[in-house]
């Protein structure tokens, strides 16, 4: 099972009813100042196209789909596709690009919708890159909760020392807003813009964040600085016997299909870059799993997996009544987190067989009820204890 | 006295960009001199001074874009890490892929046919135009004895 955090989502076009009339002209604005490709990009009249494929041009589309499936071919299972904003959020014209996709991109090349078929789970990202005019705040904070939720990971980019030490420090620490990635910025300078610091790194780590190095910038512009950068990531946070030296995680942030490349070559390149070999794998499997994992837990309370419980084993009746309540309580809180972890699970599983098998092309049906049964068989008190332990393990197993 | 020993990477490079297959054909000498450039260009006259003297490309086709090199063990990961850094071959944008990477050259040539297998099953399920199913069969049978003709 292989994972690329960092696949980029081709930009929408913008269409004028997604905001109301009053904030149009600023959208327009900050638009053109942000991105430079957004000025050819009028925004349009007219209804918003339900699906976030609709929204984007022809070409980019054809271009996104080829890319996906030369993702399926090189041999990933998951990957998420990125919204990059810059500066600040502001949540009056933040405009969800993965709107009504129902969690996912293309239905048909996710296992999770298409009946189990060979194909990649899409996830959804927001990266967000603090520059001078972030540090004041960048607009995580609880009015956008709800806007955020929509998303399965978090990412910074901290661009100056303050904002780094910011996101390091307070933007790690478990909550509904929580960063799980940080992505110093490898390619505009042959020095990093700041130092990485061993405490501030230490707490990321700490708390749950990692470090993202994007092998994309090989080829662009400045890949001399690409090298020199990337050696200090990981020297900063997977060096020395800190934490397992597991701070790193690889990912694409290929924005053209020649500039994919196969989990086995991206893991050569880390060895390049000073990384232990068995390392160099994890930071393409193992890590970025409970990555996935740790991130779904901004929807619980303080990050907690699921709710302790007391579980009587006094009269059967009474026994069932109040398992079926805690069954239905879990429901709404961990199931989030217990059915991607079971998509997980589900995808390494397959890999290996995959693997044993060889040429086989069509892999198993996934159970897709295999968790509604779970939780539906958490009735009476004995299941659900078994049902519980078997979690603990596999959180055990995840970490 | 001890052995020279060898790592066999077994790479393919995946076409991209282009649908039609060009008219162009790449050559293993090709090959070899792109691989040079790109190791010069990335780790410099040292290391191509650490992994020239081995390199070698020993098979190639041009039709499943399977290739078989052979680098000194001690600095393979130089080279394979060069071949990951190529973006074009003879004009063209492709992906290389290392499919495998053995000790010896049987173990590369098992692998080879292996994937040669599936490559060519691949193409039938697409149904190329201009491959017929006999073609592909001669195709295989040919492509299956090349790589089993190779010699150390």
């Amino acid at each position: 099972m292989f994972i690329d955090l960092n696949v980029p989502f081709p930009e929408p076009i913008a269409y004028e009813s997604q905001l109301t009339p009053k904030k149009q002209k600023q959208k327009a604005k900050s638009h053109a100042l942000t991105n430079a490709q957004a000025s050819t990009s009028a925004s349009i009249g007219g209804a918003v196209p339900a699906h976030p494929l609709e929204r984007l041009r022809v070409p980019d589309r054809k271009a996104l789909r080829e890319r996906v499936e030369m993702l399926i071919h090189l041999g990933y299972t998951i990957i998420a596709f990125v919204q990059t904003v810059q500066s600040k959020l502001d949540p009056a014209t933040h405009v969800n690009w993965f709107d009504g996709g129902e969690g996912t991109i293309f239905k048909d090349l996710d296992p999770r919708f298409n009946g189990g078929k060979r194909g990649v789970v899409q996830l959804r990202r927001l990266n967000v890159v603090l520059d001078e005019g972030s540090e004041k705040g960048f607009g995580f904070n609880a009015q956008t909760t709800q806007l955020l939720s929509s998303y399965d990971i978090l990412s910074l980019t901290p661009l100056t020392t303050a904002t780094f030490q910011s996101a390091c420090l307070q933007h790690t620490a478990p909550s509904a807003l929580s960063v799980h990635l940080i992505t110093p910025p490898l390619l505009p300078a042959p020095r990093l813009p700041y130092y990485l610091k061993h405490t501030l790194v230490r707490t990321a780590l700490k708390n749950g964040a990692r470090f993202e190095i994007c092998y994309a910038g090989v080829w662009d512009e400045g890949g001399r600085n690409w090298w020199c950068n990337a050696r200090e990531v990981v020297r900063a946070a997977a060096g020395g016997n800190r934490m397992g030296r597991e701070g790193v995680v690889f990912s694409g942030g290929a924005g053209r299909v020649q500039h994919l490349r196969a989990p086995g070559d991206v893991m050569n390149l880390g060895v390049t870059l000073g990384l232990a070999h068995e390392t160099g794998h994890a930071a393409l499997s193992r890590i970025p799993k409970s990555l996935i994992i740790r991130a779904e837990t901004r929807k619980t309370y303080r990050a907690i997996l699921s709710e302790p419980r007391l579980v009587f084993s006094a009269p059967v009746a009474e026994g069932e009544g109040v398992g079926e309540g805690d069954a239905n309580a879990d429901g709404g809180l961990g199931g989030g987190v217990r059915s991607t972890m079971d998509v997980l699970n589900e995808e390494e599983e397959k890999g290996r067989k995959r693997g044993r098998e060889g040429g086989e092309l069509n892999g198993d049906i996934v159970e897709e009820g295999g968790d509604n049964a779970d939780a539906d068989g958490d009735g009476d008190g004995e299941s659900e204890f078994e049902g519980k332990k078997r979690r603990k393990k596999r959180r055990r197993k995840n970490r | 006295m001890v052995r020279f020993k060898n790592r066999w990477l077994l790479i393919e490079f995946i076409p991209c960009g282009q649908a039609q297959p060009s008219q162009r054909s790449t050559s293993s000498k090709q090959i070899w001199s792109e691989i040079r450039d790109t190791v010069v260009h990335n780790f410099g006259e040292v290391g191509w001074g650490a992994v020239g003297q081995s390199l070698n490309v020993k098979y190639y086709s041009p039709v499943t874009n399977l290739c078989i090199i052979r680098v000194a063990r001690d600095h393979y990961r130089t080279a394979w890490a060069a071949v990951t850094l190529i973006t074009s071959l003879n004009g063209e944008t492709c992906i290389p892929r290392v499919v495998h990477c053995s000790g010896t050259i049987k173990q590369a040539q098992i692998a080879a046919i292996k994937y040669d297998r599936e490559l060519i099953a691949r193409m039938r399920e697409q149904g190329t135009a201009d491959l017929s199913s006999d073609k592909l069969d001669t195709l295989l049978a040919t492509t299956v004895t090349e790589i089993e003709a190779l010699q150390d």
